[in-house]
């Protein structure tokens, strides 16, 4: 019971900026031109629908549901998400993004660090702590 | 992807900042008077300035490096007090061993004209960090004040840096401007203005500086392709304007700045404006009467510059012209 009450300890700093992100190998994603906006196509998670149910939806919608969804990413994350490749770290991302927006390191690094945490929380990125390849 | 490579923590990294080619390895941080050079990977992570005193507080990637306090005194100054006021508490509580007198390299020019006094801290727990300090006296701005810098051999900061940190160390302006400059934001205003405000949010950082009946604020936004993606500057201002409470219906044309596109903005004249310019001084009321500002977007550095000046003067374009030519814009500073 008490190991259940212990607060978790807190990750040093100079631990997890060497992390390396690295998009979920799953994920499908194209860009307009290779260097352009990034599409993501996100896969929808349903519980399994028995077949009549599956078979009225799809007739009163006239289509069948969606199987996945589609998120645009913007300049900046189209950019972030191109380079988590798992072999940067965070460190080096921070320092990438902020030579290529011009951006204060600080900027930077708030702005990398709320964006892989959104894209973390819907599997489409993990950390590595040593060089991988997607 | 191999599955052993999701479990666990790297090491901690000590290696110096992954820096792209091209990019500047130093930059200055200057604030209230107070200038001084530092590695590019800082940045201010604590500000707090008033008439009364003050302190500011610089960190790296990961930890903080350099902290400066002061307050201003008319009374004799002793420097060996002073260190011992600061380091009271925390010698004890960090076992921290103190070696006062200790030499600092570097600040003999930056310090000839001021009494001051040095010291090193040195902990057993931590062998691989030192800090270094000063305690000083400036006749000229009559502000006493301690710096201290720390260094760590495990991440190859040394005697070298704080030779060059400390001894770019400036405490008050030279001349008749003084500099200002932190996050990127920087400019050179009247030496006679003083700290009144600052904001520091993501993609915006702000600073406003005053003195009787003046007063003057900057603002600078990042990333200005994706603020004007959808909107033009004239939207972006209005929109900005409309969150200032108590903002008065301003007159908005457009102009150019620094050869940028851009936006002029002031409150109309009113009727017997001298007369109430007048009354105003004679009950002693500073709030300024008037705002002219400009707004700007420097396509060089990708940022959008908001320039505001209240004062008693309506329509003050050539003193706002004036400032705008100060501010370096199209100089990319991280």
């Amino acid at each position: 019971m008490s190991a259940m009450r212990l607060k978790p300890q807190p990750i040093d700093r100079r631990r997890s900026l060497a992390l390396k992100p690295v998009r979920n190998p799953e994920a499908v994603w194209e860009s307009a031109d290779g260097a352009g906006l990034v599409t993501i196509d996100i896969p929808l998670q349903r519980r399994p629908v028995p077949g009549p149910f599956l078979w009225l939806a799809t007739k009163l919608a006239r289509k069948a549901p969606p199987s996945s969804r589609r998120m645009e990413l913007d300049q900046v994350g189209s950019f972030v998400w191109r380079a988590a490749d798992g072999r940067r770290t965070m460190r080096e991302m921070i320092w990438l993004l902020a030579a290529e927006y011009r951006l204060n390191r600080k900027d930077a690094e708030v702005a990398l660090l709320e964006f892989v945490r959104q894209l973390s929380a819907r599997n489409l990125m993990a950390f590595a702590n040593t060089p991988c390849s997607v | 992807m191999a599955p052993d490579a999701l479990v666990g923590l790297p090491e901690p990294d000590f290696s110096p900042p992954p820096l792209p080619p091209g990019f500047p390895r130093w930059k200055h941080f200057a604030w209230d008077g107070w200038d001084l050079e530092i590695p590019v990977d800082w940045d201010l992570g604590a500000l707090d300035a008033s008439p009364k005193g003050g302190q500011f507080r610089l960190d790296d990637e990961f930890e903080t490096r350099l902290m400066v306090k002061w307050q201003p005194l008319r009374g004799r100054f002793d420097p060996l007090k002073a260190i011992e006021r600061y380091l009271r508490g925390r010698v004890k509580k960090a076992r921290l061993t103190p070696d006062l007198g200790a030499s600092v390299p570097g600040i003999r020019d930056a310090f000839k004209d001021m009494a001051y006094e040095t010291y090193t801290l040195t902990s057993p727990d931590s062998p691989h960090r030192k800090s270094w300090g000063v305690s000083a006296y400036c006749r000229n701005c009559s502000r006493a004040f301690v710096v201290e810098m720390t260094t760590d051999s495990r991440a190859g900061t040394g005697e070298r840096q704080v030779a060059r940190v400390l001894g770019s160390l400036r405490d008050h302006a030279a001349g008749k401007l003084a500099r200002w400059e932190a996050y990127g934001l920087s400019l050179d205003l009247p030496a006679e203005l003083r700290a009144a405000g600052s904001r520091f949010t993501q993609g915006l950082v702000s600073l406003t500086a005053a003195e009787r009946g003046r007063r003057v604020e900057v603002c600078r936004w990042t990333l200005a392709g994706i603020h004007l993606a959808n909107s033009d500057l004239r939207k972006f201002l209005t929109a900005y304007l409309s969150r200032i409470r108590n903002t008065p219906r301003l007159k908005i044309e457009e102009v150019a700045v620094q050869s940028h596109a851009g936006l002029q903005f002031h409150s109309p004249r009113r009727m017997l404006d001298g007369a109430r310019t007048g009354l105003r001084k004679k009950l002693a009321i500073y709030t300024p009467a008037h705002q002219t500002g400009l707004l700007w977007h420097c396509t060089s550095s990708n940022r959008i510059f908001l320039l505001t000046l209240g004062s008693n003067q309506a329509n003050d374009i050539g003193a706002i012209r004036l400032l705008a030519s100060r501010v370096r814009c199209c100089k990319v500073i991280y």
